[in-house]
């Protein structure tokens, strides 16, 4: 069967699996030792912050209002009231969404001073064939048939895939940006994963 | 295949997926330094922020407590003023507050009876300096205005009295302060020495015993006919007003052609039906 060779060949290994979830959970711990600082008024480890998040955040920002300069403006604001804001937040673990949230709304603001009206959950906009139609012929056959199937999910199950797949966002991350809770995003994901290996089983085609 | 399983199927898909690019590696550090650039302002904000209340720090007294006490001394100080003034003679230079806070007091008084009893007030109040510049010899032109508001003051109050609804005790009170100004007055003009004074003071007495003789009239009038229906000509007018003095703006009432020597059957005439007709009508 199909299915079972993806299977098959998608096993992951437990231990990288156990490494990968070690080096997480590091992460975390040293996030909320450095939050713990700046909240104290380490200025040195808000600049370690700065430098685990600027990346993550350039992008959401980025690729919400297309336009270089405002997302550097934007991305700023979002570290300036980060840090002005941040005897705010009542624990640590809470930083990495609550972060996201600062910059969702600095890109409403954006687009509400240029008098637009946009969906923020709608503006994501990562891929490069986004920009250009045409770029998607240039995809491979495989990749064609895969964003086909995803064009099938629900429009909340695409977004939360896409956070989760192409910007690197953690669930935390999401719910704070989708507004919803961290369970609410884990069983939209599940879903969705569930109804594209269905689509992609369904197809016939080798995703191996 | 596990859920972790799926998890990694679809990222390795959606790994194969051209992302767009954006190129911010070399902005990161020009960002940092705006994001720095503020904290260091907002700390220097704060330092000055937390510094300040040591050096608003008087005798112990922290700022929030001066504030207080420098509101207090404002109030205490703003106070003191107008109670100074209230003491000013014409010619210094709070005199002027004096006067503009009694026209304040005047168009807040509401109703006859308090008009009338601010106005004598005042009127008495003008009648004491003209008293005091007198007695100090002082400049005829400054003792001249002060004659002048007390007529006014004056005029104002027989106004008030002889035009109200039920006027009979304020025109008591007018007339009894009328009275009293025409006997300070001739004090004041038979100790002055300068001519020229002795002259405007003469003037004033005549303008207060005119102002006697429309209240002696208006009292002499009674309330009985106030049912009539005014009906007076100008000719009907009592001559005895003196042209100084102001008409009331009321019309007169049906009762004063008695004064004028006039018999009710000239204006009136009463019906079997107890209707009462203006003559001519």
């Amino acid at each position: 069967m199909k299915q079972s060779q993806h299977v098959s060949v998608f096993i992951i290994d437990p231990i990288f699996v156990a490494i990968s979830q070690s080096a997480k959970d590091d992460s975390k711990i040293l996030i909320n030792s450095l939050v713990k600082k700046a909240q104290d008024g380490d200025e040195a480890a808000f600049g370690q912050i700065y430098d685990l998040y600027f990346d993550k955040v350039y992008r959401f920002v980025y690729f919400r209002v297309n336009h270089r300069e405002a997302a550097e403006d934007l991305v700023s604001e979002t570290f300036i009231r980060a840090w002005d804001k941040l005897d705010r937040i009542s624990s640590p673990e809470s930083f990495s969404g609550w972060v996201y949230q600062i910059a969702r709304n600095l890109v409403i603001d954006y687009y509400r001073s240029r008098k637009e009206n946009v969906d923020i959950a709608l503006l994501e906009n990562v891929l490069s064939y986004e920009d250009n139609v045409v770029n998607r012929t240039d995809l491979g056959f495989q990749q064609q048939i895969f964003l086909k199937f995803l064009d099938q999910l629900g429009e909340e199950q695409q977004l939360v895939l896409k956070m989760k797949f192409l910007e690197d966002l953690d669930n935390p991350e999401i719910a704070a940006i989708l507004n919803k809770t961290e369970g609410a995003v884990r069983v939209i994901q599940h879903r969705a994963i569930a109804e594209l290996k269905k689509l992609i089983a369904a197809s016939n085609n080798d995703f191996s | 295949m596990t859920e972790q399983d799926d998890e990694k199927f679809i990222e390795r898909l959606f790994a194969g997926l051209p992302r767009k690019a954006a190129v911010f590696g070399a902005r990161k550090e020009d960002i940092w330094q705006r994001v720095s650039a503020h904290i260091r302002a907002a700390r220097a904000m704060r330092d000055r922020l937390e510094t300040r209340p040591a050096s608003w720090t008087l005798f112990g007294l922290s700022a929030r407590m001066i504030r207080v006490g420098v509101t207090v001394l404002v109030v205490v100080i703003a106070l003191t003023v107008a109670g100074g003034a209230a003491y000013a003679q014409p010619g210094q230079t709070l005199y002027p507050v004096k006067i503009a806070a009694e026209q304040v007091e005047l168009v807040l008084a509401t109703g006859d009876e308090a008009k009338v009893s601010v106005g004598i007030k005042h009127a008495k109040r003008r009648l004491a300096e003209v008293q005091t510049l007198v007695q100090a010899n002082r400049d005829t032109q400054i003792v001249q205005d002060t004659l002048d508001a007390l007529k006014s003051a004056t005029d104002e109050v027989v106004n008030v009295a002889s035009t109200a609804e039920s006027n009979s005790e304020l025109v008591t009170r007018a007339s009894e302060f009328a009275s009293e100004q025409e006997t300070a007055l001739s004090t004041m003009g038979s100790e002055a020495t300068n001519s020229e004074v002795k002259d405007a003071v003469q003037n004033a007495i005549s303008a207060a015993q005119d102002s006697l003789s429309k209240l002696e009239g208006e009292e002499v009038k009674g309330v009985a006919s106030t049912d009539l229906v005014p009906t007076a000509t100008p000719s009907t007018t009592p001559t005895a007003l003196p042209s100084t003095v102001p008409v009331a703006a009321k019309p007169p009432k049906i009762d004063m052609t008695l004064e004028a020597g006039i018999l009710i059957d000239e204006v009136i005439t009463i019906g079997d039906d107890n209707q009462i007709t203006p003559v001519g009508k």
